[in-house]
């Protein structure tokens, strides 16, 4: 009697009459910032932007180089998933500079200044026709500098 | 008056045993232990019989192999807890891809949202097994980072969709 009692009260706790549903046990929080890149960026580009050889971009230790360049600080606001991305120019600035400082702060140009708003609004709606042949030719210029980025 | 209870319980005494006593008691505290597993909604308490459908088919009341779990509120895909794996770890065979689709879901206990990254097992035929279509927050097509129709086998080897995991990356902000 004791036994079948017993039994039935675990079997109640195990089917959660008395339990409910636990709350997750993750309750890490990011910041603003990088709650922008979790939600829209880490998806492809991987949780420290180490991205995908030959299926998308790496930033981690690359992506500043671009500041290096003429048209590179245009191009990186102009590549699809940002110019196409739901985020507001703010919210572009906001996560760029983050993403640069997080991933690439090496490689960025000592004179290097935060995107604002206002400059994401002037490059975001300038389309990339043909982004390998930009993304290529920006290459060759680090190149000429002795700096070697992937090719995709 | 007592020789009719006397002659009564000597004879349940006669036919039946104290086991079969104990066995009863048992299934009936079993089955009040049972009775959550019904298809009921234990966040509103509002049963689903109407509505119920095959894609509903498995463990409906809000465990990990029911769409209405709700870690699945922006889930397109074959479970994988009904697969082989389980809501955070491919099944055998597969491969998980290196990308994911990112959504956000609310819990509903302690009303916070949470940030849940899809991940696609790829590598074998379909699983066929506990389709669920949820689509909280989805875009079309077009915005592809943000559009769960979208097989997310990209950058793994496999391209052929298995089922779908769901993990939980953080508490949103």
């Amino acid at each position: 009697m004791k036994g079948a009692l017993a039994f039935a009260f675990l079997s109640m706790i195990a089917t959660g009459v008395f339990a409910g549903e636990h709350p997750p046990l993750s309750h890490d929080k990011f910041s603003a910032p990088a709650q922008l890149y979790v939600m829209n960026c880490w998806g492809c580009h991987q949780p420290h932007g180490e991205g995908i050889a030959g299926a998308v971009p790496r930033l981690k230790d690359t992506v500043g180089y671009f500041l290096q360049v003429p048209g590179g600080r245009e191009y990186l606001i102009e590549v699809p998933g940002v110019a196409g991305s739901s985020l507001s120019n703010a919210q572009v600035a906001q996560v760029m500079n983050w993403m640069l400082s997080a991933f690439s702060s090496d490689q960025l140009p000592t004179d290097f200044k935060p995107y604002t708003e206002a400059e994401v609004a002037k490059y975001r709606p300038h389309q990339l026709n043909n982004i390998g042949v930009v993304r290529a030719r920006l290459a060759s210029q680090l190149a000429a500098q002795g700096i070697k980025i992937p090719s995709d | 008056m007592d020789g009719i209870v006397e002659r009564l319980t000597r004879r349940v005494a006669q036919r039946t045993s104290r086991r079969s006593f104990l066995v009863r008691l048992g299934k009936l505290a079993l089955g009040g232990a049972m009775l959550p597993l019904l298809p009921i909604d234990r966040v509103t308490g509002k049963a689903h019989a109407q509505g119920y459908n095959e894609e509903h088919a498995a463990g409906e009341g809000g465990g990990e192999t029911s769409c209405d779990y709700w870690r699945y509120c922006a889930f397109d895909g074959f479970l994988c807890s009904c697969c082989g794996g389980s809501i955070t770890e491919c099944p055998a065979g597969t491969v998980a891809s290196p990308t994911a689709w990112v959504g956000t879901c609310k819990h509903p206990s302690d009303g916070r949202a949470y940030i849940v990254a899809y991940r696609d097992c790829c590598g074998k035929a379909q699983c066929d097994r506990c389709m669920c279509d949820n689509n909280q927050g989805e875009m079309p097509i077009y915005r592809t980072q943000l559009n769960n129709d979208t097989v997310w086998c990209f950058g793994s080897r496999e391209m052929t969709y298995h089922c779908t995991t769901a993990v939980i990356l953080g508490e949103k902000v």
